[in-house]
């Protein structure tokens, strides 16, 4: 087995990037730290202090890393922004719960009156409820599907109680009067709070409005088998966006974006249709079901996008491209295939395609169309094969992989699926020899 | 692989920052200037 190779230049983009996340999140220590005081300082007051502002720049950075700024967007995958947001949560209910634990002095005896804040200061019971709130997001997202939270539901209040959690927070911090004494400290204070209130105001409040001035209309409702309903969008009264296929975006269905919940879906069109586009989506989820009811030909909807570095446009000298899709995880690579197709390509693609069974596989004919347009190989692996059936049954193996994917020149994979699937695939394809710089995938399962 | 790089990633952020502000503690009481 050849040990997966990373390429040095990704690594040095990503390490630069977990870089610029903790010296913005240290931020506010580097300007405390550069203070003169006097010493013999109080160590248990300036530890709780510090792990408070820490706590605080990550609450707020938070913001930033699903801010969704396209010039910000970094070389590793949205998914991997998404997944650091999520994981980083860790440390920062740690900072947060230790924070005020750490200035009592574990003296837990006032903890009572502490735990409910209805005397003043109020300052001081800003930050508790923010810790609270802080928790309660915390859990809700760590645990939605075992806490059978619907994804909408979880998304309204993750996002109010989120913006409650960092707006306490900020105010609670002016709170560190011994840390924020000199003068200067508590301008750049002052002016880092609203920097981060801009950011969330920028975020929460102009972001929709701008998708509000951005309308986009729903041309067709397709349902497809396998209880999958294809999506087609035209931008109304504007330009729409160009993307690179494979990309995805985020897709709200209602009147407006500030009511209804967005959720990522792959761009599943060519992009060399735009501005025209078109999502695969699976009716699985809370809000994929009865989406071909409630969704008709002529409604408005809103698209933030695109998003994503997973393209083939990324690697244009490959010798050919391999995909293994799974599902509706098919999506970005029925773009890539069509896009490759608009323009002629003449290199050989190969898909391995998995679904669970054969007449619920969507795409079959289209899949059909472009390998008479592409010098494309496809295998379908179905689960749970039908009788007579004679090509590639159950899941997706190491071994399968082995026989169908082609590992002869330089070819780019593409893997986007189910996420059990997708951790099989990566292993495997890693296992095959194939380097990892070469393996390309995204995922949604965000939550 | 990435998935995992994203937990690796948060973890060290959490360990230096954790760190770094046990350090800023430590220079506060430590240093600055006398009294």
């Amino acid at each position: 087995v050849k040990t997966p190779r990373v390429s040095a230049g990704d690594l040095a983009h990503s390490a630069l990037w977990v870089a610029l996340y903790f010296l913005l999140a240290l931020y506010p220590l580097l300007w405390l730290a550069a203070v003169p005081v006097p010493r013999g300082g109080a160590f248990r007051e300036d530890l709780g202090g510090a792990l408070g502002f820490l706590a605080l720049s990550m609450m707020a950075m938070q913001f930033l890393l699903t801010a969704r700024f396209s010039w910000l967007a970094p070389p590793f995958g949205t998914d991997l922004v998404y997944a650091f947001h999520r994981h980083v949560t860790a440390a920062m209910v740690a900072f947060a719960v230790l924070h005020p634990l750490v200035l009592l002095g574990w003296d837990l005896s006032g903890l009572w009156s502490w735990l409910l804040p209805w005397d003043p200061p109020w300052s001081i019971g800003a930050g508790v409820v923010s810790l609270y709130a802080l928790l309660v997001v915390s859990i809700t997202s760590w645990w939605r599907r075992a806490l059978r939270l619907p994804y909408e539901a979880w998304r309204r209040v993750h996002g109010v109680l989120a913006l409650a959690a960092v707006l306490l927070a900020l105010w609670h911090g002016l709170e560190a009067q011994r840390l924020l004494a000199a003068p200067l400290v508590r301008w750049l204070w002052l002016g880092w709070t609203l920097a981060w209130a801009a950011l969330i105001l920028r975020v929460r409040l102009l972001k929709p409005i701008s998708l509000v001035r951005r309308p986009w209309v729903v041309k067709e409702v397709r349902p497809e088998p396998g209880d999958a309903v294809t999506l087609v969008l035209d931008p109304h009264g504007h330009e729409g966006f160009r993307f690179r296929s494979g990309q995805f975006a985020w897709l709200s269905l209602g009147s407006s974006p500030f009511a209804a919940a967005e959720h990522p879906f792959s761009l599943a069109g060519s992009s060399q249709r735009a501005p025209r586009i078109e999502m695969l989506v699976k009716a699985a989820g809370d809000f994929t079901r009865g989406l071909v009811e409630r969704t008709r030909p002529g409604d408005r909807c809103h698209v933030d996008g695109p998003f994503g570095t997973m393209s083939i446009d990324a690697f244009p000298d490959a010798d050919g491209y391999v995909f293994v899709a799974g599902g509706v995880g098919l999506a970005p690579c029925l773009s890539m295939l069509r896009t490759l197709a608009d323009r002629g390509d003449r290199r050989p693609h190969v898909l391995v395609y998995a679904t669970v069974e054969w007449d619920r596989t969507p795409h079959v004919e289209t899949l059909k169309t472009l390998q008479s347009r592409l010098s494309l190989l496809v295998h379908h692996v179905v689960e749970r094969p039908p009788a007579g059936w004679t090509g590639e049954s159950g899941l997706v193996t190491e071994e399968m992989l082995g026989r169908l994917v082609p590992r002869d020149g330089r070819r780019a994979c593409f893997v986007c699926g189910p996420p059990a699937m997708m951790d099989v695939v990566e292993t495997a394809l890693a296992r095959l020899g194939i380097p990892l710089g070469q393996i390309h995938s995204e995922r949604f399962d965000l939550v | 692989v990435r998935q995992r790089l994203a937990l690796l990633a948060a973890g060290l952020v959490g360990f230096f920052l954790l760190a770094a502000a046990v350090l800023f503690a430590l220079a506060r009481s430590l240093g600055g200037h006398p009294p």
